[in-house]
């Protein structure tokens, strides 16, 4: 990413009272660095980029960038033994072993600033931010009984996105990384293996590191509503397997069975996601249409989901089936950032499927049952037990069978997702320079789209991501909306077929 | 139907590269059904044991290469692995005598190998030493094997049980903590 005589051209630039206040500064950040000499060189660079910037082009003084770049923002991360390994959380366990060669469970979340992206800025940022998570600064390794998550200690780099969204990282590789920060014009967006965490923590990442971004361009943000302080000790919950921990004791089970749904007609398309497609709506239309039809936004969304679902298939052998993820954080008190939400599934026979109208009770009805805490815990409980079954299973024998039982388990069982991260929330101040935030989920083979939806401010970004190019889904999506007279803004990718 | 286009717009394609793996993946199918039923109609000596061999050897590698720990040191096993593999075969089915004296040397310079690989970087490699461990036990086990059920070892053998001894030794010795949480993450059951 930088040219080798960046540090000359730089420090030759400067006067000499400026050049020995850069090498002091230098000298500061090699005490904090104990990584390999290439990374080491890289973010000494990196620091001296920001630097360059913040004077040259923001325009403040030497001592305030230094200031604000100051080695201290590393901590003891980078010059710390490698020490820590993971094990995997329950729900994460399944993700290695399904994984296949250019397919691999990932989501990302994304934040749209205001203006465009500063690359050393934002390199800076991730470094400074990578401490904070040290679980996301982890491999995924094999060993004799499950995949577990080993400690990395380098620089974790940013990159300009050059590939479709989702697409599979290279985690094979020595020292990869498990999760991806690419930017694009004014967006930051984090791409990450679901074996790390779930969308909410996807989210407290994102945040803290947008805020981080923020700050080194001189705004003053706090850290409240979810953004942490990249300064402060990770806290050891963060890191906690809920599933082990908060495991209801009971011999109930239930939740993973299931009948094959009504999949889409459209063609599966070689490569996937194919498209990408989101529906800009304001959420004060939406939650007052929610409102008028006594309803909350994710029954009135689903309830469009079916329709748009019936009007993309011919079949009409079987229900349509979507999966709803619970995140379990709201029913048990809990600081983790890893995985910890299950799911219910909403299913409609399609000569049930008529009008939003028709359709609001009988959603309402599932969720109301299905996604209760009871109901959830329950699926946890079993998630757990069978987890505990076969804990003591050699891996070589359990990768394949898990590959098989994930066909019957997976996505076949779903015609279509909707993942509702909810209203994402920023500290004060922070809404003059971030325009919104989406959330696109990773396809699946056999389901058409998956659907996922969050609110920042006054929009909401319901997201598509397909695998087919058949578009009859979301036009119809659009088209609904149109009707209740919520107005959708459409934008998206190419075709990637 | 899309107003604005917020992704790139050129996007690098692998199509030819996927292709060309499940094109592989068919033949070596095909070629593995192929060379076993003629193996069993001409009722010769088992070559397609042989055939078979390499052929799991090729698809892991290349057609389905592994999604986790690809570096240096687990190619390297992974190499030693097939050729000592391709030896035993060799040397079982097709002609005897020389196998209890070649396979020790092979394992030998395998290991002498390994050793190199994993001590040009220690302070990395000792994170995932786990292959080196296996082919050190491996190795120890084999010399093990051969002194409890042959009257007396060839000097191929005490060679390899020397260089094993040596290498454990040394590892044990320089890396006893990164040892004991290798051992750890590996066999974790949590």
């Amino acid at each position: 990413m930088y040219s080798q005589d960046f540090r000359t051209r730089y420090l030759a630039s400067l006067s000499n009272e400026d050049f020995d206040r850069i090498q002091a500064f230098i000298r500061d950040y090699r005490c904090h660095l104990c990584v390999s000499k290439k990374d080491t060189r890289l973010m000494i660079d990196d620091a001296l980029r920001a630097v360059e910037y913040l004077t040259q082009t923001e325009g403040i003084t030497l001592e305030e960038a230094l200031e604000r770049t100051s080695a201290r923002n590393l901590g003891g991360f980078y010059a710390h033994e490698v020490l820590s390994w993971y094990p995997l959380d329950d729900a994460a366990k399944i993700y290695p072993l399904s994984m296949k060669f250019g397919r691999m469970p990932m989501f990302r979340v994304s934040c749209y600033l205001k203006e465009n992206v500063v690359p050393q800025i934002l390199q800076l940022a991730l470094d400074f931010t990578i401490k904070r998570f040290p679980y996301f600064a982890t491999v995924v390794r094999k060993g004799f009984f499950w995949h577990y998550l080993d400690s990395v200690k380098r620089r974790f780099s940013v990159q300009r996105e050059t590939e479709r969204p989702c697409h599979p990282i290279r985690i094979a590789a020595l020292g990869s990384q498990s999760f991806k920060i690419v930017f694009f014009q004014n967006r930051i967006s984090l791409e990450i293996f679901h074996v790390l965490t779930d969308g909410t923590g996807a989210m407290v990442f994102l945040k803290t590191l947008v805020a981080q971004y923020l700050r080194l361009l001189g705004v003053k943000l706090k850290c409240t509503d979810g953004v942490f302080d990249v300064n402060e000790l990770p806290n050891d919950g963060e890191q906690e397997n809920e599933f082990k921990r908060l495991s209801p004791k009971t011999s109930r089970s239930g939740g993973f069975m299931g009948r094959s749904a009504l999949q889409m007609s459209g063609r599966l398309s070689k490569n996937i996601p194919c498209k990408i497609v989101h529906l800009v709506w304001d959420s004060n239309q939406l939650v007052s249409t929610a409102h008028r039809y006594n309803t909350t936004v994710t029954a009135l969304v689903l309830a469009m989901m079916f329709i748009s679902n019936k009007f993309a298939t011919e079949e009409r052998n079987g229900a349509i089936q979507i999966q709803v993820p619970v995140n379990m954080r709201k029913y048990y008190e809990t600081q983790t950032l890893r995985n910890f939400s299950m799911y219910c599934s909403i299913d409609i026979q399609p000569d049930d499927i008529k009008d939003v109208e028709s359709l609001l009770p009988v959603i309402i009805s599932q969720l109301r049952e299905r996604a209760t805490e009871e109901e959830m815990s329950i699926m946890m409980a079993t998630a757990h037990r069978l987890v505990k079954s076969v804990k003591v299973i050699p891996l070589f024998i359990k990768q394949p069978v898990a590959s098989v039982i994930y066909g019957y388990l997976g996505d076949s069982r779903f015609s279509n997702t909707l993942s509702n991260l909810g209203v994402i929330s920023m500290p004060e101040g922070a809404q003059d320079y971030i325009d919104s935030f989406d959330f696109i989920l990773g396809t699946c083979e056999i389901s058409r789209a998956s659907c996922s939806m969050c609110t920042y401010n006054t929009k909401t970004v319901f997201s598509i991501s397909k695998s087919t190019p058949d578009a009859s889904f979301e036009e119809k999506m659009c088209e609904l909306a149109g009707q209740l007279g919520i107005d959708s803004e459409v934008l998206g990718s190419l075709l990637y077929d | 139907m899309i107003e604005k286009l917020i992704y790139p717009k050129n996007i690098k394609r692998t199509k030819t590269l996927r292709s060309l793996r499940t094109a592989g993946k068919w033949l070596s199918l095909f070629s593995a059904i192929l060379c076993v039923a003629a193996n069993m109609k001409t009722q010769t000596k088992p070559w397609s044991l042989l055939v078979l061999w390499c052929l799991f050897f090729i698809n892991n590698s290349l057609l389905s290469p592994p999604q986790l720990e690809v570096n240096l040191l687990t190619q390297t096993n992974k190499a030693s692995a097939f050729i000592i593999g391709t030896l035993v075969i060799v040397g079982v089915f097709f002609s005897k005598g020389w196998l209890g004296f070649v396979l020790p040397l092979v394992l030998s310079l395998s290991l002498l190998t390994s050793a190199v690989v994993f001590f040009l970087a220690p302070n990395r490699n000792k994170n995932m030493a786990m292959p080196f461990i296996t082919e050190l036990v491996l190795s120890l086990g084999y010399c093990a094997f051969v002194f409890s059920w042959t009257k007396g070892a060839n000097w191929p053998t005490l060679v390899l049980c020397a260089i094993s001894a040596v290498l454990l030794l040394v590892y044990t010795v320089s890396f006893s903590d990164a040892l004991i949480r290798e051992l750890a993450k590996r066999f974790h059951i949590n």
